[in-house]
């Protein structure tokens, strides 16, 4: 793993970085120009100094600008969180979800749009949904010694299918009309809202975190045997693990439900590119699952204007085929 | 030997014969009861009805709604979730809702009539329902006109055409009169709002955009090919509506609202021309379709003063 690093990929390593984050600013940029309201470019940089017609300002500043800021942070952070959970239960499959966390948050957030409590709630009881799911994990494998990563994998995934059941029950007694609502909420889209202080916060801190312990992040990849005898506190470091992932993830779905895929395949990606070693991987990783959720949001607005789609529907299609490709690619090259 | 030979034919000949008696019996009936009725339902299918169903079930909310007001309620045993109009239509059985039908529950109330919606009920859940030998009335009413034609056609087949036809008058006669009051000026460009999160509208099929022309305004979302597409928040800006309607829950609440408040940008949010339409009403394609409407034209009619002065 770290010791196989091939020259392609340490010179990856120095210019990718770079890439992503110019990838983000473009993604940004033409999610702030690009929607159904037509602007042209000088009414467009008038708007962005707010000082443009109002609609145009309007439109820029207050529709475009905090939902691409919201696409940036839930993509940033549902990367990491995947990055993150992929070490902790060493499991290529493990995305931030199949611990149910989004799952517990999507049951919280049904029940309120039964009982027809305002939409203003649903962030709120998806957060609390969230960190409900991750309480109830920690309660159902607390005990003497160290977690293994199957138990917590199987309890996380009993525990996902038990909210999933929950769900299947609360949409088959709920009214015809607040299904597609529902579905839509399920399905993964972006809130108009901005991402506000502790979302952004919540992300850049697990960032930080991540970036500082990547070496312990590496170590702990390679098993817990490998990673006790180097004298690593594995138990801590896994309830650290863990807590970081639930947080990020509760933060994204409060913001954009349970958008799906960035997630599992983005942190995959960026290891096909630049190999595994976390202090690399994580910041890339960040930047990928951005710039995607900007562009799919951007996309998921225009491609059938003005119909709208769930931004979790074109994650889907434009990582897929770009992840497959990725795949291949490197299995023929690990072949020849 | 001999003696057994026209004791074996004996049970063949017997049954030819009540064959025929049958097959008479049935031509005569033909054309002995004349009350044998038929009517082709929107699948298609025939329904043939020897005596008016007194034991019907109604698949959808607005199906009970006409059943009451054509004065057949009285033979509905059983029908579905949300049915709760007029007060009576509450206290009978539930057979399913929009995504589960109680097979055996309809099966138990042995009715002779089932009243199925194409829109809502599932195709294959109404087969089910016809390989039991159920006899299944499909409806599938569109617009303004359809509801009273399905009252007119509900009334033949229940026996009760007189007091269906006044149903289908009345109806007729309050969308007349609505028709009829509508300002002849411009038509006023309405954004109707089915749900907030996502947004979503209604396209130029749906009866609420026949509701809203017939009010003196024009859906600014009519082209679109979905019946109801989700639309983007940007996408309403730019048609710049000049009303908004959105739903009324039946606790009056209309939560929808708040968020436009903050787009004054907005030609209906600048003039404080957003209004609710008890949403109840405009889900069901029965009878009070034309309260609906009369909402829908009150609200056009409040907004034009404030356009057209």
């Amino acid at each position: 793993m770290l010791q196989a690093v091939s020259r392609k990929e340490s010179a990856r390593r120095l210019w990718l970085p770079v890439v992503l984050l110019l990838l983000c600013a473009v993604a940004l940029a033409a999610s702030l120009k690009i929607g159904s309201v037509v602007i042209g470019w000088s009414e467009f940089f008038a708007a962005l100094m707010g000082k443009g017609s109002p609609m145009a300002t309007a439109v820029v500043l207050d529709l475009r600008l905090p939902r691409a800021l919201s696409a940036l942070v839930v993509g940033g952070g549902l990367a990491l969180a995947g990055a993150l959970m992929q070490v902790l239960l060493r499991n290529p499959l493990a995305d931030p979800y199949v611990l149910g966390t989004s799952g517990g948050a999507a049951v919280m957030v049904l029940l309120v749009l039964i009982l027809g409590m305002p939409y203003s709630v649903v962030p709120v009881a998806a957060g609390a949904g969230a960190l409900l799911s991750m309480g109830l994990l920690l309660l159902l494998v607390r005990g003497p010694g160290d977690w293994s990563s199957s138990r917590l994998l199987l309890t996380g995934i009993v525990l996902a299918s038990g909210w999933g059941a929950l769900i299947s029950f609360l949409l088959s007694i709920s009214e015809a009309r607040q299904i597609q609502g529902m579905l839509f909420w399920l399905m993964g889209d972006l809130q108009p809202q901005a991402p506000g202080w502790w979302r952004s916060g919540v992300v850049f801190l697990a960032l930080l975190l991540s970036f500082i312990f990547s070496r312990d992040l590496n170590l702990l990849a390679q098993g817990d045997l490998r990673a006790r005898s180097l004298g690593l506190p594995t138990k801590g470091l896994r309830l650290a693990v863990l807590l970081a992932a639930s947080v990020l993830t509760a933060a994204a779905v409060t913001l954009a439900g349970p958008i799906g895929f960035i997630g599992l395949v983005v942190p995959h990606m960026m290891r096909l590119l630049v190999g595994s070693d976390h202090r690399i991987l994580i910041p890339c990783s960040v930047l990928a699952g951005g710039a995607l959720l900007v562009f799919a949001e951007l996309l998921a607005r225009v491609l059938f204007a003005p119909q709208q789609l769930p931004a979790g529907v074109i994650t889907a299609f434009v990582g897929i085929p770009i992840f497959l490709l990725l795949l291949q690619r490197s299995v023929r090259q690990s072949h020849s | 030997m001999i003696a057994r030979t026209p004791f074996r034919w004996f049970p063949l000949r017997s049954l030819i014969a009540t064959g025929l008696l049958v097959l008479l019996f049935g031509f005569l009936s033909r054309y002995a009861f004349a009350t044998t009725l038929e009517q082709v339902d929107d699948r298609g299918s025939v329904i043939s009805l020897s005596a008016p169903p007194v034991r019907v079930v109604s698949l959808a909310p607005h199906l009970t709604e006409i059943l009451f007001d054509i004065g057949a309620g009285q033979r509905l045993v059983g029908v579905m979730a949300f049915s709760d109009f007029p007060e009576q239509a509450k206290a009978l059985p539930r057979v399913g809702n929009h995504s589960h039908i109680n097979f055996e529950q309809i099966l138990s109330l042995q009715p002779d009539l089932i009243l199925g919606w194409r829109g809502g009920n599932r195709e294959s859940d109404l087969k089910v329902l016809r390989d039991f030998g159920l006899k299944v009335f499909e409806t599938d009413p569109r617009t303004l006109e359809d509801v009273a034609a399905l009252m007119r056609r509900l009334g033949m087949i229940l026996g009760v055409p007189e007091a269906a036809e006044d149903s289908a008058r009345h109806f007729e006669e309050a969308v007349m009169r609505l028709r009829k009051a509508r300002s002849n000026r411009r038509p006023l460009r309405v954004f109707y709002q089915v749900w907030d999160q996502p947004i979503y509208t209604l396209n130029g099929d749906h009866v609420v955009n026949q509701m809203i022309e017939g009010c003196g305004g024009t859906n600014v979302f009519s082209a679109l090919d979905a019946l109801s597409p989700v639309v983007s928040m940007e996408a309403v800006l730019e048609t710049n509506p000049e009303v908004i309607l959105g739903p009324r829950e039946s606790d009056q609440s209309a939560s929808w609202m708040t968020r436009w408040e903050s787009w004054p940008q907005v030609k209906a949010v600048a003039n404080k021309q957003m209004h609710s339409i008890p949403a109840d009403l405009v889900a069901r394609m029965g009878p009070r379709l034309v309260d609906a409407m009369a909402a829908i034209c009150g609200s056009l009619s409040i907004a034009r003063s404030q356009y057209d002065g």
